[in-house]
């Protein structure tokens, strides 16, 4: 079997931001966080704001175009009617003074700022936090004028304990799949986050042991075990499946169109069976050929020599290490990493 | 902590690798079973590696026996006889039993990783190699 990990390793930072826009959603984001807690109009508590979303989570593909914050609001906003905080925190917002072109709008639970220099855009909730950070928040509808509850910190920290106790393979498999969907489905596509959810609750469940497997037998697993655990709906017309959110129980795919789900079952069909063909290939190469079927062949590379070449030329300049093991050209700002002693291998 | 002796030897060092280990590479853990002191733990290359189980043995003034586990390693330039991974060249003088394993050995081992999985990919060893003649023997 050829798991062609650093083929995946290639497709997984080919299908990664460019660096330009993984510095707006590091900076733009963090100036409108600290423009917040530091205007005294909005009533915010300790700890201020969050970021939430796929780019707090690290699930994002291709360009970061959005991210979301939760601004942590003082509970004496529960009296008050979603759309009168929404109003409130979108003329604060409207306030904040930049050079850039920014537009800002409402939105049913957040306010929406459009930073359209950069093509960049943020998703403000307000929250109350009845009982803390590590409970359920409250967020706003306007629509149903009601606060409903909400657990994206949640949410975010069960994801990072389910990847760390899975060999680190969830995030990358969530990545792989919505690059999937960019990439097979231009129309009737799923939403991110029920892609996420499907993987989450997979691998939650223990249905795919990640032990000591690469990212290709992982994922060959994913689509086959997604498809069968849906199958059954294609018999029924009118069908389509539930998506559990993995904090709060409810359907989060409650709008998914019958239509939209059959053609995300072709796909997925067709998916895994590739996948099924790359995994038993005798020869490299077609395993290669299968493999572009699915992520596209400008992202899963045909060959990886010069990567191997970079990677010789990187590991005699001097690389680092972290505590998994993840080998790096920088020394982590977050973490411990050490950096490897020059040396030579014994001989060939 | 306290295990500071080995085959009623005194080896004062240990401890402070232990503590090292612990630190540094905390998926590690210390055993000491039939006579023999070693860690097991798990190191991943990349995000798209898999997660290899490791054993790396301790062998006070020699130089530490490193193995792994799972998954299954193909024959490659860069194993001793015994299916050991040959992380130096030993007459380079890169590792001492005065230096710490955090430092040097689980780096370089690693490092190791990554080069296989390369190897595997391309048959390019991407590491600096040391070429030699003969029976390969470690230290």
């Amino acid at each position: 079997m050829f798991t062609l990990s650093q083929y995946f390793n290639n497709l997984l930072i080919n299908i990664s931001p460019p660096k330009d826009r993984i510095n707006n959603a590091e900076t733009i984001p963090a100036e409108i966080r600290s423009f917040l807690e530091e205007n005294d109009d909005l009533k915010t508590i300790d700890p201020y704001s969050r970021l939430i979303g796929s780019y707090a989570r690290k699930t994002y593909v291709g360009d970061i175009k959005d991210v979301d914050i939760l601004v942590f609001v003082d509970n004496e906003y529960e009296g008050d009617s979603p759309d009168f905080v929404l109003r409130h925190l979108k003329d604060i917002l409207e306030n904040y003074e930049s050079q850039l072109s920014i537009e800002v709008s409402p939105q049913r639970r957040s306010i929406h700022m459009f930073f359209k220099s950069y093509d960049f855009h943020l998703d403000i909730v307000p929250a109350l936090l009845p009982n803390g950070i590590e409970n359920e928040v409250l967020i706003p509808d306007k629509s149903k004028e009601k606060w409903l509850k909400s657990h994206p910190i949640g949410y975010g920290k069960k994801l990072s304990e389910l990847n760390s106790k899975n060999g680190q393979k969830v995030i990358p498999s969530i990545r792989l799949l919505k690059h999937w969907r960019d990439f097979h489905m231009i129309y009737k596509r799923p939403k991110s986050y029920w892609l996420e959810c499907m993987i989450f609750h997979k691998l939650n469940k223990g249905k795919v042991q990640t032990e000591g497997k690469s990212l290709a037998e992982v994922f060959g697993e994913l689509t086959d075990l997604i498809y069968e655990e849906y199958k059954e709906y294609l018999s029924d017309y009118e069908k389509v499946p539930w998506i559990k959110d993995p904090m709060l129980g409810n359907n989060v795919a409650t709008n998914w169109e019958r239509s939209h789900f059959e053609a995300f079952m072709n796909r997925m069909d067709e998916t895994r069976k590739w996948a099924q063909k790359a995994l038993e290939a005798e020869e490299k190469e077609e395993a290669v050929k299968y493999w572009q079927k699915i992520f596209g062949i400008d992202f899963f590379p045909t060959s990886v020599e010069d990567y191997a070449k970079s990677t010789s030329s990187m590991l005699k300049a001097g690389a680092f290490v972290n505590s998994s093991g993840h080998i790096a050209t920088n020394k982590s700002r977050d973490e411990i990493s050490t950096d490897i002693k020059l040396h030579r291998f014994y001989g060939k | 902590m306290g295990q500071f002796f080995w085959s009623g030897k005194k080896t004062p060092d240990l401890g402070v690798q232990i503590s090292r280990m612990k630190s540094f590479f905390p998926s590690f853990k210390y055993h000491r079973k039939f006579g023999q002191i070693f860690w097991l733990g798990t190191l991943q290359p990349t995000e798209s590696s898999p997660d290899y189980k490791i054993k790396i043995i301790y062998r006070y003034k020699k130089s530490p026996k490193v193995f792994i586990l799972k998954p299954d390693i193909l024959d490659n330039p860069h194993l001793y006889p015994d299916k050991s991974i040959c992380l130096y060249f030993p007459p380079d003088g890169s590792w001492t039993y005065k230096l710490m394993i955090a430092d040097t050995i689980v780096p370089w081992l690693s490092e190791w990783l990554l080069c296989y999985e390369l190897w595997l990919d391309t048959k390019i060893w991407p590491g600096e190699e040391a070429p030699h003649k003969g029976k390969k023997e470690s230290d």
